[in-house]
C-alpha cells in the first residue's frame, strides 16, 4: 500500500515537473536597468541587450556603436537558457551622461545624440550604414521624402489605370462594332517603391573606441552614477585578415563548403570542378566574437574563428602545381541550366553577356578543374599583383575510392610481431 | 654511474626485451591500425558522397583513436607491471639486488614509454601509408600531436602503474584499471556528447545532468588522464599553443606526481606476495 503511494506521489511530481517544461508557465518578470546596443559585427548592425547579470559589455574597436540605458522587465527563458528583455511591458530610457573611463581616468563623456540605420538595399538587403546628428535627420527626410513621392505616384497610377482600363473598354467595344479603334491603349508603368530604408529617428549615445579595456557607466541629470550601468567595457579588433573561399561541387551546388583558414585543405574526389567565391575575411577572438552579437552565448578565448565580410573584388586566382603557375583564373558569371526531359540533372554553364545581355546568372564564382592527381595551391591576386594574404589553400584530389587496401594494411604490424615471434622462437 | 641508474637500464632493457618480443605490442597497434582505418574510410565515403571535403587536419583524427588504443595498452601494460611480480614473487627477490623502490618505478615507467614509442612507430608507418595512398597528406600538426601524446602516454603510464602499487594480484589491478578508466573515458564521452546537443532541445532533466556532469569533470580534470589527452587533442585541432603547452606541463606534473605516490604507496604497501 505504501509503495503504491509512493509510486503516485513520484509520477505526480513527474507530472508537474514536465507539465511546467511543456507548457511554459509565464516566467517571473523583474525590473532591470540594462544595456541595449546596436553594434557593429563587421557585416551589419547586431542589437545585444545585457541584462544586470551580465558585467561586461564587448565592441568592435574603431567602429561606431549604439548605446542606450534602458529599464525593462527581465525574465529568464529556460528553453533557450538566456535572459530576454520584455520591451512592450517597460522601454524607458535611463540616464542624460554616458562616461567611459580608461583605468580611473574618465576619458570619454557623450551625451545623446539623433541617430537613424539607412539601409541601401532594403531592410534585408545588408550594407547598414549608420548616420548621426544632422545626417540622420536628412537622411530620414530623404526617406520620408522618397515614400511621399512614392505614394503620390501609386495614387496617380491607379488613376492612370482606371482611365486606362476604361480606354481598353472602349477600343475593344468599337472593334466588336467593327468602327476603326486606333491604337491600343498603353498601359501605364507601376511606380517602383524605395529600394533603400532608412529607420525614424532615436536618441542614444554613438561613438568609437580604440582597442582597449574600458569601464562604463551612466549618470542622471544631478551628475550621480545611476546604480547598476557599471560595467566593463572591451573593444577588440581583428587579428588576422584574409581570403576564404565557398567553394561549390559542380555536383552540388546547392551544397557549398566554405575554406576560412590557410590550413583548410580542400579534398576533391578525384577529378571534377569547384567554383571558388572568395570573400574578405577578418578573424577574431571566438570568445569575443560571440559576445558581441550574442553576450550570453559562450566561446573559447583560446579559440580564433575566420568571418566573411564582403566579396572580395578586383583580385584574380592563380594555382600553382609544385611551385610553377598552371591557370590563372578570372571571376565569371554561371547559370545552372536544368536537363530537359523528365530526367534529373542539370549543367553549370558559363553565363556569354553577348548572347544573354538581359540574363541574370546564379553565381559568379572563379573556376577550376581539378586534375584527377597531384597537389595544387590557389593563392589570391591584388590589383597589384600581390599575392594576397591567407589567401592560400591546398588542393588535393582524393586518388583513390576503395578503401579495402587501407583495412588490409592495418593488420600489418600484427604480421610483424607473428614474424619477430617466430624469428624468436626459430632462434632460441 | 650510479647503482641505480645501472639497475634501471638493466630492467628496461629485460622488459623491452621481452615487450619487443611479445606479441601484444603488436596486437595493441593492429587494433590503433584498424580503428584509424575505419575513420579513413569514413573520409573516403564523405568526399565521394558530397565531392568535396575541406579539413585542416585529417590524419589528427585517427590518430586521437590510435592514442587512446596506445595509451590504454601502456594503462594495462603498467597496472599489472608491478602486481605480476609481486603475484610472482620476483619481485620481492628483485629487492635482495641493488634496487630500490624509486628505479622499479622508473624503469616500469620509462618501458611503457619505449612500447608507447613503438606503437606509435608503427601506427605512423601506416599513417604514412594511407596518406600517400588516398593522397590526404600530412601536416605539421601531426608533429605536434605525436610529440603530445608522449606527455599523454606517460600520465596513463604513472596512473597505471600507481593502481598496480596498491594491489597485489594482477586480476585485481586489471579490474580496478577497467572501472577506474571505464568510468572517466565515459563520463568525458558523456559530457561531449551532451554539449553537441543544443541548448534548446534538451529537457530540464537534462539539463540538471548537464550541469552536474561539468562540476563533476571539473573536478576530475585534474585526476584524469583522459582529460589530458582530450584537451591535447583539442588543443592542436584549435592550433593554441597556450592550450597545447599548458596541457603537455599539465601532462608532466601528473606523471611526477602519479609517480612519486607511486613509490611511498609501493613503499607502504610493500613488496611481498599478502
Amino acid at each position: 500500500m505504501k509503495k503504491r503511494y509512493l509510486i503516485s506521489c513520484f509520477l505526480l511530481l513527474f507530472l508537474l515537473i514536465f507539465s511546467l517544461e511543456v507548457f511554459g508557465a509565464a516566467p517571473p518578470k523583474r525590473r532591470e536597468i540594462v544595456y541595449s546596443l546596436n553594434v557593429w559585427d563587421g557585416k551589419d548592425y547586431a542589437a545585444p541587450f545585457y541584462p544586470a547579470s551580465l558585467d561586461t559589455i564587448y565592441v568592435m574597436a574603431d567602429f561606431e556603436n549604439v548605446y542606450s540605458v534602458k529599464e525593462t522587465l527581465v525574465y529568464y527563458w529556460p528553453i533557450t537558457r538566456e535572459y530576454m528583455a520584455d520591451w512592450d511591458s517597460l522601454n524607458k530610457d535611463v540616464g542624460e551622461t554616458l562616461e567611459v573611463l580608461k583605468g580611473n581616468q574618465v576619458i570619454g563623456e557623450y551625451k545623446k545624440v539623433d541617430y537613424v540605420f539607412y539601409y541601401p538595399k532594403g531592410y534585408w538587403g545588408g550594407g547598414t550604414q549608420l548616420y548621426t546628428g544632422e545626417k540622420a535627420r536628412a537622411k530620414k527626410k530623404e526617406y520620408d521624402k522618397a515614400t511621399d513621392r512614392y505614394w503620390k505616384e501609386v495614387d496617380k497610377y491607379y488613376k492612370e489605370y482606371n482611365e486606362y482600363n476604361k480606354k481598353l473598354q472602349e477600343f475593344y467595344q468599337k472593334i466588336q462594332e467593327g468602327k476603326p479603334a486606333g491604337k491600343i491603349p498603353q498601359e501605364p508603368k507601376q511606380p517602383k517603391a524605395p529600394t533603400f530604408y532608412v529607420t525614424d529617428v532615436s536618441k542614444a549615445y554613438v561613438f568609437s573606441l580604440p582597442v582597449g579595456k574600458y569601464t562604463i557607466r551612466a549618470k542622471d541629470k544631478d551628475g550621480k552614477v545611476i546604480p547598476g550601468t557599471v560595467k566593463t567595457l572591451i573593444a577588440f579588433s581583428h587579428r588576422r585578415e584574409g581570403i576564404g573561399y565557398n567553394i561549390i561541387p559542380e555536383s552540388k551546388w546547392t551544397y557549398p563548403e566554405t575554406a576560412n583558414d590557410s590550413s583548410d585543405i580542400i579534398y576533391q574526389y578525384r577529378e571534377g570542378t569547384l567554383y571558388f567565391q572568395p570573400y574578405k575575411e577578418w578573424e577574431f577572438n571566438e570568445l569575443e566574437y560571440n559576445k558581441l552579437s550574442k553576450p550570453q552565448s559562450a566561446g573559447r578565448s583560446d579559440r580564433w574563428i575566420w568571418v566573411h565580410m564582403d566579396r572580395a573584388s578586383k583580385i584574380r586566382l592563380n594555382i600553382f602545381s609544385k611551385n610553377s603557375l598552371i591557370a590563372q583564373i578570372r571571376e565569371r558569371p554561371y547559370y545552372v541550366e536544368q536537363i530537359p526531359g523528365s530526367a534529373l540533372g542539370y549543367n553549370i554553364r558559363l553565363l556569354d553577356r553577348k548572347e544573354y545581355p538581359y540574363a541574370t546568372a546564379d553565381f559568379t564564382a572563379f573556376k577550376f578543374s581539378v586534375p584527377p592527381t597531384g597537389d595544387y595551391k590557389l593563392v589570391a591576386i591584388n590589383e597589384n599583383n600581390d599575392i594576397i594574404e591567407n589567401s592560400d589553400r591546398y588542393i588535393r584530389p582524393i586518388t583513390t575510392t576503395d578503401a579495402r587496401n587501407i583495412f588490409i594494411t592495418s593488420i600489418a604490424p600484427l604480421i610483424i610481431g607473428i614474424i619477430i615471434f617466430i624469428i624468436r622462437r626459430v632462434g632460441r | 654511474m650510479s647503482y641505480r641508474w645501472v639497475a634501471i637500464k638493466s630492467i628496461i632493457k629485460r622488459e623491452a626485451r621481452s615487450s619487443f618480443f611479445g606479441l601484444g605490442l603488436y596486437i595493441a597497434s593492429t587494433i590503433a591500425c584498424f580503428v584509424s582505418a575505419f575513420i579513413f574510410n569514413s573520409y573516403i565515403n564523405t568526399v565521394e558522397g558530397n565531392n568535396i571535403m575541406v579539413m585542416a587536419s585529417p590524419l589528427n583524427t585517427p590518430l586521437f583513436y590510435a592514442v587512446i588504443v596506445a595509451a590504454l595498452y601502456t594503462a594495462i601494460s603498467s597496472s599489472t607491471a608491478l602486481s605480476r611480480e609481486k603475484d610472482k614473487g620476483t619481485l620481492e627477490v628483485l629487492f635482495y639486488g641493488p634496487v630500490d623502490h624509486l628505479s622499479v618505478i622508473l624503469a616500469k615507467f620509462f618501458e611503457d614509454i619505449i612500447s608507447f614509442l613503438i606503437i606509435m612507430i608503427l601506427v605512423t608507418l601506416y599513417f604514412v601509408y594511407t596518406a600517400i595512398v588516398t593522397n590526404l597528406g600530412f601536416s605539421i600538426s601531426y608533429l605536434y600531436a605525436f610529440i603530445l601524446s608522449i606527455f599523454i602516454a606517460g600520465s596513463m603510464s604513472s596512473f597505471g602503474l600507481w593502481l598496480s602499487s596498491l594491489t597485489a594480484r594482477i586480476r585485481t589491478s586489471v579490474l580496478l584499471l577497467i572501472v577506474i578508466m571505464g568510468g572517466l573515458l565515459g563520463l568525458q564521452f558523456l559530457h561531449n556528447y551532451i554539449l553537441t546537443l543544443k541548448p534548446e532541445n534538451l529537457s530540464l532533466s537534462m539539463v540538471y545532468i548537464m550541469g552536474i556532469l561539468s562540476n563533476v569533470l571539473r573536478v576530475i580534470r585534474w585526476a584524469s588522464p583522459f582529460s589530458y589527452l582530450m584537451n591535447g587533442i583539442n588543443a592542436v585541432a584549435l592550433g593554441s599553443t597556450s592550450m597545447y603547452i599548458e596541457n603537455m606541463l599539465g601532462a608532466f606534473a601528473y606523471t611526477i606526481v602519479l609517480l612519486t605516490l607511486s613509490v611511498y604507496t609501493l613503499k607502504w604497501k610493500g613488496v611481498r606476495k599478502l
